[in-house]
C-alpha cells in the first residue's frame, strides 16, 4: 500500500486526535466603495502617476506617447507622487480630484 | 484605493506580472475586491524606450487582451452593482480543526500552508495546555497583532494561539515567555518583502540562563534546543498569526533566505563582552530580560581579526560593500570586541558605533543614485526629513555618511574558538520585555 493510499484508508475513532488551528484571527473586511467611471476619456484629463519604482517614469512615459498617438483627445499629466508608495498625498491627489481626472499608476514592481 | 475610495478618483494600477495575485488579494482585504489592474511583463527595470514601448503595445501577460485596452477599458467601464456597495466580510475560523489521525493532519497542516515544510508537534489540547502552563497570562487574552507587511491587514492573535504555533515548533513551556514576547512584538519573521530579508532576535538578560539557550560556540547554529526551538516557533507564528506566507501572494521574497528557518535566535555573550550589553544600551536595566529584533537581514560579509596597519581600511571596505540603505550591525567574537578596544581605544559599543558611521561614506552621487536609496529615502529628503535633507545637498564627489549614527548596532557572540566577526545588514527595530509574560 502506498502513502497515498494509507492516508486514505478509513481510521476508527480512537485513531483520531483533536488539534488547534493555528491561524491568528482574519479582520473582518469593510468593503469601500469605488469611483464612478466616465463613459468615455475624450476631453478629459488623465494623469499617469510615477511611485518611483524602478523606471516605472519610463514606462509611463510611453504610456504618454500612447496616448497622444491613439487618443489625441485625451490630455495627459505626467506626476510623480510625494513620499513613498503607502502613503497619501493629499497635494498631489486634490488636484487630480480637482480636474475630475483619471489616474494610471506604475509601477508596482 | 486610497485616491478611488477617499478622492472619487477613477484609477488603473498598472503592475508586474508577477504581483497579479498579492494585488488582487491585497484588493479583497483592503475591500475593494473589485479594483482594476493592468499588467506588463517584469523587469521593468532598465529596459530601453523602444522595450517599454513593446509592453505598452503589446499584450496584458495576465488577461492576454491589449495592455492599453485594459487601461482604458479599467478607467471607463461602467461599476457593476456590487463594485458600488459598502459591506462588511466575515473571515473567523474555528478554534478547532477536523480530528483525524497524527499523519493525516500532518499532511493537513504541509497541505494548509501552516509549517515550514520540516515536521511539527501536532498541537493537541493537552500539548498546548502544557505550553500555557509556560505564562501566567490567560489563553484568550489578546497578546498582540501582526502583518506581512505595511500594506496589509493585521491579524490579531490571543496567548493561546501563540501557544499553538509554539508547541508545532517544538519548543518548552519555560521557553514561552520568550516566544509571547517575539509574537506581541508585532515585528513579522515573515515579512512579504521581494527582498528576502529574514528577522533575527537577540536575547539578553537573565533567561538565557534559566533556559538554557546558547552565547558561546556555534550560537547562530543547530546546535541548542532553546535557540532552535524559539526561533522556528517565532517563524511559524508570524506566517500562521498574521494571515499566511504564501509565495506570490503573502511572500514575494525573490530569492527567499535560509536565515528564515529559525531567525537567527541567539543570545548574547554578555559574560565575555567588554562592553555594555545590547539591552542596557537600549535603555532596560541589566537584570531585565529582553529580546530585540532585527528586521531586513541579508547581506553578511565577514573579517579575521583586526590587523595592525590596515584594520580601519578592512573595516571600511566591509562597510561600503552594505546597501546604504540596510544598516550595519557589527556581530563580534569576543576576541574581536576586545581587539576594537585595543587597536581603536573604543572603551563602549557607543564609541565604535560612532567611528564607523563616520567611516561607511561613500560619494554623494553614488549614494543618491542607489536604487533602494531612491525607492525609499529621497522623497523623505524631498520633504525635508533629515539628516537626508542636508545630505541631498552635498555636492557630487562630497564623501556622505552611507547610515544614521542611531541605526548602527553592536552584539556580541560566540565561544572565542577563532577572532572571526560579521557584518549584518539589517534595521535594528526593536528591544521588547520578556518578564512582562512570564
Amino acid at each position: 500500500m502506498n502513502e497515498n493510499e494509507m492516508l486514505g484508508s478509513p481510521v476508527s475513532e480512537a485513531a483520531r486526535i483533536s488539534a488547534l488551528n493555528p491561524l491568528g484571527y482574519a479582520p473582518t473586511i469593510e468593503r469601500l466603495g469605488m469611483a464612478q467611471r466616465p463613459e468615455m476619456l475624450d476631453g478629459r484629463t488623465v494623469y499617469l502617476v510615477d511611485v518611483h519604482f524602478v523606471d516605472g517614469d519610463k514606462l509611463l512615459q510611453q504610456m504618454q506617447a500612447w496616448f497622444t498617438e491613439h487618443l489625441p483627445k485625451v490630455k495627459t499629466v505626467l506626476a510623480s507622487k510625494a513620499g513613498v508608495y503607502t502613503e497619501d498625498d493629499p497635494k498631489l491627489f486634490g488636484e487630480i480630484r480637482e480636474q475630475e481626472a483619471a489616474v494610471i499608476m506604475a509601477v508596482g514592481h | 484605493m486610497t485616491l478611488e475610495s477617499e478622492y472619487g478618483v477613477p484609477t488603473v494600477g498598472v503592475h508586474a506580472k508577477p504581483f497579479a495575485s498579492v494585488v488582487k488579494s491585497v484588493a479583497y482585504t483592503k475591500g475593494m475586491p473589485h479594483q482594476r489592474f493592468a499588467f506588463v511583463p517584469m523587469p521593468v527595470m532598465g529596459k530601453s524606450a523602444s522595450e517599454l514601448r513593446a509592453y505598452v503595445d503589446g499584450i496584458d501577460p495576465v488577461t492576454g487582451r491589449p495592455v492599453m485596452n485594459e487601461i482604458v477599458e479599467a478607467l471607463t467601464l461602467p461599476l457593476d452593482e456590487e463594485a458600488k456597495q459598502k459591506t462588511t466580510i466575515d473571515r473567523s475560523t474555528p478554534r478547532l480543526i477536523d480530528p483525524d489521525t497524527e499523519e493525516r493532519l500532518q499532511r493537513a497542516f504541509f497541505d494548509n500552508g501552516w509549517t515550514d515544510y520540516l515536521p511539527i508537534i501536532i498541537p493537541t489540547e493537552e500539548r498546548v495546555a502544557a505550553m500555557l502552563a509556560g505564562t501566567n497570562r490567560k489563553p484568550d487574552e489578546v497578546a498582540g497583532s501582526m502583518r506581512p507587511t505595511r500594506t496589509r491587514e493585521a491579524w490579531q492573535f490571543t496567548v493561546e494561539k501563540v501557544a499553538v504555533n509554539a508547541v508545532m515548533a517544538g519548543a518548552r513551556p519555560e521557553y514561552f515567555p520568550v516566544i509571547l514576547a517575539l509574537a506581541a512584538s508585532g515585528v513579522t519573521a515573515r515579512p512579504s518583502t521581494t527582498t528576502s530579508g529574514a528577522t533575527m532576535a537577540v536575547v539578553n538578560g537573565p533567561i538565557r540562563h534559566e533556559i538554557g539557550m546558547n552565547w558561546g560556540i556555534g550560537a547562530m547554529g543547530p546546535y541548542n534546543h532553546a535557540n532552535a526551538t524559539i526561533g522556528r516557533a517565532f517563524g511559524l507564528l508570524s506566517q500562521n498569526l498574521q494571515g499566511g506566507s504564501v509565495p506570490g501572494e503573502t511572500y514575494m521574497g525573490s530569492q527567499g533566505n535560509n536565515y528564515a528557518y529559525n531567525s537567527i535566535t541567539y543570545a548574547e555573550n554578555e559574560e565575555r563582552s567588554p562592553w555594555a550589553p545590547l539591552h542596557v544600551q537600549h535603555g532596560f536595566k541589566a537584570s531585565d530580560s529582553i529580546v530585540s529584533l532585527f528586521r531586513h537581514c541579508r547581506t553578511t560579509s565577514f573579517q579575521m581579526g583586526l590587523r595592525e596597519q590596515h584594520w580601519r581600511d578592512h573595516v571600511q571596505y566591509l562597510l561600503r560593500g552594505l546597501n546604504p540603505h540596510t544598516p550595519p550591525t557589527l556581530v563580534l567574537d569576543p576576541i574581536v570586541a576586545r581587539q576594537f578596544i585595543e587597536r581603536g581605544g573604543f572603551e563602549s559599543k557607543e564609541k565604535l558605533i560612532r567611528w564607523i558611521h563616520d567611516h561607511a561614506t561613500m560619494p554623494a552621487a553614488i549614494y543618491w543614485d542607489d536604487q533602494l536609496i531612491q525607492n525609499y529615502i529621497h522623497p523623505r529628503a524631498l520633504k525635508g526629513e533629515e539628516p537626508y535633507a542636508t545630505k541631498l545637498n552635498a555636492r557630487p564627489d562630497e564623501l556622505i555618511p552611507m547610515f544614521r549614527l542611531d541605526e548602527i548596532e553592536v552584539v556580541v557572540v560566540g565561544g572565542e574558538t577563532n577572532g572571526y566577526w560579521r557584518v549584518m545588514g539589517c534595521n535594528y527595530d526593536k528591544s521588547v520585555s520578556i518578564d512582562e509574560w512570564r
